[in-house]
């Protein structure tokens, strides 16, 4: 498949979707085809909202980060008077990147071609040598400033959309876009009355496979007792050496006989699974709890002592599990991509529930941990072995199917949640059909995007 | 002691856990540590900084001796697919300069240089280092007492472990 190449055909082909007949099925194209991959960066990642980062990354004026959208480059910044802008960090002169840290407080960006000075709103405050610069009115006209991106914060979560091709996208607006998956984010934002905090030092590291890859294995139950039983045993044997009394992992007690687990899909892509922790009072803010449930109520405290793993379409996954992670990846190839990775803890937790956190975290989702380098070698293994179109479809997305239903269930509804399908079973269903909403989303905006270039190109 | 002879001494001792590593006996080398032994590989922050307090900040990994027993349990289980085959390695110690900061106690800054190859994937990937090891005097042996790996390319190859760096 070349880009060029693609029809609409195509694309409706890469899922197989026929709920009369109770099969999902999707190609195997869509993990391995650069074309795919190609025009996934166009219309998804450089068309729609993609999530940056958190507000609490950039508490004070000046404060920054640099991130992609897509194959993008972009500064997000709190300027002078507090508000939060993300803008291209490409220099409005020729186009080099302005700034080159990650992270940092800065009230200028200057670039260091020619010089020109940028404000931590994206605003340009100096032309070297403007006035000697013989420049015609035409130019003196412009707008310097750093292109500005389209940025949405829901409660500290910000997303940015792209224009494409100096067009702006009609995206929703980012409360719309994200819908009822929001109740999930406030489980995240809640924990503390304070908000959340990022426990400093970032992980960073790349895997030789697909994307969607991880953004499966974040939800994907089935995995979990094959893929890491070199973990469990660990957890197993200190269970057996601890002394009798709290523990120190909540993956002790794990009996996948006893647990039952849940899974919804939202509107635009979102999924999220959910169940019963099985030693909830290793989880840092089970001390906690009195206070939750004062502020927030029974429901909502026990859903925030639940196991759970939330993907927020394209870019990102929040799991608590061990602990909370934020995992953000970056697609570099149709088989390559980049994980950015933060552990993240509700504000003033106090020193003894944090260090527990963050050796669960490092243990659990570090590349260096117990559990991320079983996960990351599979999905090199499936890159690995899916090289060429000799099998269409896979046949991993048919576990739950006779059971899933539409829209929400009483699970659903303790948080007045209204997803688009619901599942709930035995730990060992090991749903998949989470992902199904996911792909349709995914195939639609293909769709949608190939046709606006079909139309492009059949005008010039 | 002479400055020559503590850091011959910490050179020997470096050179053989990292033998010991690319030879895979990595019981041998577990018994290398002192018993109260912490291995740390801090993170980097986005500002550029290493993470220095382990309580409060991500660490790559932080470990006492129990946990690196129980990291190799699990390479020599067979049930890890990420460690499963090992990789084959190059250890390279080098630029070891080492001080007596107590009586029977030597701090040993050196550099680490580690070159891993994936046999299934048939790759190499290369980690480099800035080392400190404190080695405790017990009985006839150097123990490794604390071991501080500040990894200068964080930018991981898929994973990393023990082994890898
Ligand atoms: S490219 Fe930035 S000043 Fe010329
Ligand atoms: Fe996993």
């Amino acid at each position: 498949m070349e880009t060029g190449q693609l029809s609409l055909a195509d694309i409706d082909a890469l899922i197989d979707d026929r709920p009369q007949d109770g099969a999902f099925r999707v190609s195997r194209a869509a993990v391995r085809e650069e074309a795919i991959f190609d025009l996934e960066m166009r219309h998804i990642f450089e068309s729609s909202w993609v999530f940056l980062g958190l507000a609490c990354q950039i508490p004070n004026p000046h404060d920054f980060f640099t991130t992609r959208i897509g194959h993008q480059p972009v500064i997000v910044s709190r300027d002078g008077a507090g508000r939060i802008r993300c803008f291209i960090n490409s220099c409005r002169h020729r186009g080099a990147m302005v700034c080159h840290r990650a992270a940092g407080n800065a009230k200028r960006h200057a670039c260091q071609y020619h010089g020109w000075v940028y404000d931590s709103s994206g605003a340009c405050v100096d032309v070297k040598d403007e006035k000697q610069g013989a420049y015609t009115q035409a130019f003196l006209s412009e707008d310097h400033g750093l292109a500005q991106v389209r940025l949405g914060d829901y409660r500290g979560f910000l997303f940015g959309a792209l224009n494409h091709d100096g067009r702006p996208h009609d995206v929703p607006a980012i409360e719309d876009h994200l819908g009822d998956v929001r109740m999930m984010l406030d489980l995240i934002v809640d924990q503390s009355p304070e908000g959340l905090e990022v426990v400093p030092g970032v992980v960073r590291y790349t895997y030789d496979g697909n994307w969607k890859l991880q953004l499966e294995n974040g939800t994907d139950p089935y995995h979990f007792t094959s893929t890491h039983p070199s973990y469990m045993q660990i957890l197993g044997e200190r269970g057996k050496q601890a002394a009798s009394g709290g523990h120190t992992s909540i993956y002790q007690n794990f009996n996948q006989k006893s647990i039952s687990r849940g899974a919804f899909c939202f509107p635009n892509g979102h999924a999220a699974i959910w169940g019963e922790t099985p030693s909830s009072d290793a989880r840092p803010i089970f001390r906690r709890l009195a206070e939750i449930t004062q502020r927030l109520g029974e429901a909502r405290a026990k859903w925030m002592l639940y196991t759970r793993n939330l993907s927020i379409f394209p870019n990102v996954q929040f799991a608590e599990n061990a602990a909370l992670q934020m995992r953000i990846w970056r697609p570099l190839s149709a088989g390559k991509t980049e994980m950015t990775t933060f552990c993240l803890a509700p504000k003033g937790e106090d020193r003894a529930a944090r260090a527990v956190r963050i050796r669960q975290y490092e243990e659990f989702f570090n590349p260096s941990g117990l559990a991320t380098p079983d996960d990351a070698n599979a999905y090199e293994d499936c890159q690995a072995g899916n090289v060429t179109g000799a099998i269409n479809f896979h046949q991993g997305y048919a576990r739950g199917m006779a059971a899933v239903r539409r829209g929400g269930d009483e699970h659903a509804a303790e948080l007045g949640m209204n997803p688009s399908t619901s599942i709930v079973g035995a730990f060992e269903m090991g749903d998949e059909t989470v992902f199904h909403e996911t792909y349709r989303t995914w195939r639609n905006l293909l769709r949608e995007g190939l046709e606006r270039d079909l139309v492009v190109g059949a005008r010039t | 002691m002479s400055g020559a002879d503590i850091t011959g001494i910490a050179a020997r001792v470096l050179n053989e856990e990292a033998r010991a590593l690319d030879e895979q006996r990595f019981d041998d080398w577990l018994d290398m540590y002192a018993h109260d032994a912490v291995f740390w590989v801090p993170a980097w922050t986005d500002e550029g900084r290493l993470t220095s307090d382990p309580e409060t900040q991500l660490s790559l990994i932080h470990c006492t001796r129990a946990q690196l027993a129980e990291r190799v349990g699990r390479v020599e289980g067979g049930r890890s697919q990420a460690s499963s085959p090992l990789p084959r390695t190059a250890h390279i110690v080098s630029n070891v300069i080492a001080d007596e900061i107590a009586p029977g106690v030597l701090r040993v800054s050196s550099v680490a240089t580690t070159h891993a190859f994936n046999i299934k994937r048939r790759t190499t990937t290369t980690t480099f280092a800035l080392v400190e090891h404190d080695l405790a005097r017990e009985d006839e042996r150097w123990l490794i007492a604390r071991k501080t790996f500040r990894l200068q390319n964080d930018y991981i190859a898929t994973m990393m472990d023990f082994y890898t760096i």
